[in-house]
């Protein structure tokens, strides 16, 4: 459970301290980790020592330690040196060795019960009992970001992550999948969805810069309880998704902001279809020219401002109104009138929904 | 270290907004270039594309001569620092330093050897064993770039980091980057809105709007010969005063007229007005406040330039006193030797100094000449 690394650095940290060079061996006689060379020759001695119900014994001038996990034998320590103080000092490291398999199956513990709590893997008393027994607070608002990255497995996405939050124990980092990275965090009292941006954009800033990731970062909206936390998470899945249809610029998605976009998410493409046929007679928007796309998007990033849009397009006004007239002609929908401005502005947006879950599944 | 290139890049999305728009720039060795615009001109997206965190639509980025389109951004040996940063908590310095090194798989010797002259470059040295949590002000910052500058990277990308911080903070870090680009002289690509910042730090400044490269140049060339409207309003404050007048010709010299007010050029916008077939139409002229002059001498140096305007009201900032005065339709603001002198309702004759006019086509917005 505990890596190697962990392990050589314990013991490393610990001769450092005592000036005594130790060995942790598996239960079959495996070096995992050692201060010194020479580990290897006492093979036959450590599965000796295994079979034997002595808990600790001095063999060719080394004392032999079992290292138990609830009464199961995990680890051989070999402590340099047959002296009482070096038998003292043994019995410290397995002390100290038996803390680190608690603490570390205590995380793991953590882990697997946040996984099962997004995935809705828990029965509702089974939330409360086992957070209790994680010491994990159930009533303490949340929020659920989950960081896409480009590639599978980016270790160095997740360290980084984990740097940054894992450390604070209200915080948690874990992996549903190889592609997200899912930090389920406190939120402070008085913190606000701006606050929640910010967090998002320091979380993008810190992966694109320490970890060189490009990533795609969402959020769901904030919850009161911890059973309530796998909605923040699908939330949060949802604002991943619904960004990567309808704001494909944006680095960075909240749940909260995803407007009529998060509705025809949700639409059955039957219907989708229908209406399109409805409103453009057949035919698709695709089929307008670039100027008209260009004209049509700047017309409403402008809140239908003729004579923002055509300062902005660099062209004169009427040239602006003979475009809309044209696109009047050919659809029935002046987009100067609110009404007709936001059927078209929805049926843009259905056509592009329809394009993704078409894309997705082939 | 190494230059940069850009030919003809361009950032198209799926919904057909253009982020970027065929954009060239080369960037030499060592240079200091700020990419300088409004909110929404693509600066952003565009460093993002250099340092591989963008997809490119359309054309090449070059990175020490060597094509990186297709390189992911930890191959393209840049280091990036943009506006939200933190330093990790619950590490040291030292830990924070190394944290991007470790990443990359650097070996300890290598990593130790790198965090420490880092350290000492960026004159943190004594602070290398301090939590992080207890580095402040300036401090802070330079871990910041310090973590960037241990990556020994060969162009360093900066995505406005000051713009969190305020006043006397950012001054110093503005000086402290300016010396320490002088001292390293490695390629930085700034990213900026403001225009002064811009000033400071640029050895070149590139300006953007929307997506489209409006000129390039040093920050002396650019306040001096701004080659369109857009670029003399930014790089201006407090903001120009920008006049529709009409150009008319008189032995053979062209006169501006404002109101009833006319004025001269000098003998070469003159000719560029003339030959450029200006006489009889409109033009869009800019003048910064402080060319305008009140001053009893100035109104006799540049008898030809005169406008007689009523003085309306007068405003005092640090820089100086400006009042306001109506021409016409239009209001000017010129800088005024000292508030009080002038009151609201007087009749005023303002100079204008000939060779400080700027002179714009009225339908293109690009400079005359």
């Amino acid at each position: 459970m505990i890596s190697n690394q962990i392990l050589q650095s314990t013991i490393e940290g610990l001769k450092g301290i005592t000036r005594i060079d130790f060995c942790i061996c598996d239960t079959e006689g495996k070096v995992l980790a050692s201060t010194f060379s020479e580990a290897e020759e006492y093979e036959n001695s450590i599965l000796a020592f295994v079979d034997s119900p002595a808990d600790s014994q001095v063999i060719q001038g080394y004392q032999f330690f079992k290292v138990f996990d609830e009464n199961q034998l995990e680890y051989i320590l070999l402590a340099k040196g047959s002296n009482e103080d070096v038998y003292m000092v043994g019995k410290m490291v397995v002390f100290q060795i038996q803390n680190l398999l608690v603490a570390y199956k205590e995380r793991f513990d953590k882990d697997n019960f946040i996984k099962n709590l997004l995935l809705d893997n828990l029965l509702l008393v089974d939330i409360y009992n086992r957070a209790k027994k994680l010491h994990i607070e159930t009533n303490v608002k949340r929020v659920v970001y989950i960081i896409e990255t480009s590639h599978e497995k980016d270790g160095s996405a997740l360290e980084t992550v984990r740097s940054l939050f894992a450390t604070k124990t209200k915080d948690f980092v874990t992996a549903v999948d190889e592609k997200n990275i899912i930090l389920v965090k406190e939120v402070k009292p008085g913190e606000t969805y701006e606050d929640l941006e910010k967090t998002a954009n320091m979380i993008l800033d810190m992966l694109n810069t320490e970890a060189m990731s490009k990533v795609h970062v969402a959020f769901g909206t904030v919850v009161n309880e911890i059973k309530e936390v796998s909605r923040s998470y699908k939330e949060a899945k949802m604002a991943l998704d619904v960004g990567k249809i309808f704001y494909s610029g944006k680095n960075v998605v909240a749940y909260s902001k995803l407007g009529i976009g998060r509705l025809i998410y949700q639409l059955p493409l039957p219907l989708c279809r229908m209406f399109i046929k409805e409103i453009f007679d057949g035919k698709s928007p695709d089929e307008f020219d670039e100027e008209t796309l260009t004209t049509i998007n700047k017309f409403f990033e402008n809140s239908l401002n003729v004579s923002e849009t055509s300062r902005q397009l660099y062209i004169h006004r009427n040239t602006l109104v003979y475009r809309l007239d044209k696109l009047q002609k050919s659809t029935g929908l002046d987009l100067r009138v609110f009404e007709d401005a936001i059927t078209f502005k929805i049926a843009l947006m259905v056509v592009k929904y329809m394009k993704y879950m078409e894309n997705m599944d082939y | 270290m190494a230059g940069l290139l850009l030919k003809n890049v361009a950032k198209l999305y799926p919904n057909g907004g253009v982020g970027v728009k065929d954009f060239s720039l080369e960037i030499g060795d060592g240079e200091f270039t700020v990419l300088v615009g409004p909110a929404g001109s693509g600066k952003s997206t565009l460093l993002r594309m250099i340092g591989g965190l963008e997809d490119i639509s359309l054309g090449d980025i070059y990175i020490g001569g060597v094509r990186v389109n297709d390189l992911e951004p930890r191959e393209r040996n840049v280091a990036m620092i943009f506006r939200n940063y933190m330093l990790y908590p619950q590490m040291t310095v030292y830990e924070n330093l190394a944290f991007g090194l470790k990443l990359t798989g650097c070996g300890k010797n290598e990593m130790h050897q790198r965090v420490t002259e880092t350290a000492e470059l960026l004159e943190i040295g004594h602070l290398l064993e301090t939590p992080s949590e207890q580095v402040t002000g300036i401090d802070r910052y330079k871990v910041v770039v310090g973590r960037a500058l241990a990556r020994r990277p060969q162009v360093l990308l900066m995505d406005d980091p000051m713009i969190r911080l305020d006043g006397q903070l950012r001054r110093e870090m503005r000086q402290g980057l300016a010396d320490l680009h002088h001292r390293l002289g490695v390629t930085v690509v700034y990213v900026t809105e403001d225009a002064s910042e811009a000033m400071l730090l640029g050895t070149r400044l590139a300006v953007i709007r929307d997506g489209v490269l409006e000129q390039t140049g040093t920050p002396e060339e650019i306040i001096r010969k701004p080659q369109n409207r857009f670029v003399a309003e930014y790089f201006s404050c407090p903001p120009m005063n920008v006049l529709a007048v009409e150009v008319e010709e008189k032995d053979g010299k062209a006169v501006l007229k404002a109101a009833e007010n006319r004025g001269v050029f000098s003998e070469e916008n003159s000719r560029i007005l003339i030959d450029g077939g200006y006489a009889g139409k409109e033009i869009i002229i800019a003048i910064r406040p402080e060319d305008i002059h009140v001053e009893a001498e100035c109104v006799k140096k540049w008898g030809d330039n005169l406008i007689h305007a009523c003085a309306e009201a007068c405003e005092a900032d640090a820089q100086g006193a400006y009042m306001t005065f109506q021409i016409g339709d239009e209001s000017l603001r010129a800088k005024v030797p000292e508030e009080g002198k002038i009151h609201p309702g007087d009749q005023v004759t303002l100079a204008v100094d000939p060779s400080k006019v700027y002179i714009f086509d009225k339908d293109t917005q690009k400079a005359i000449g």
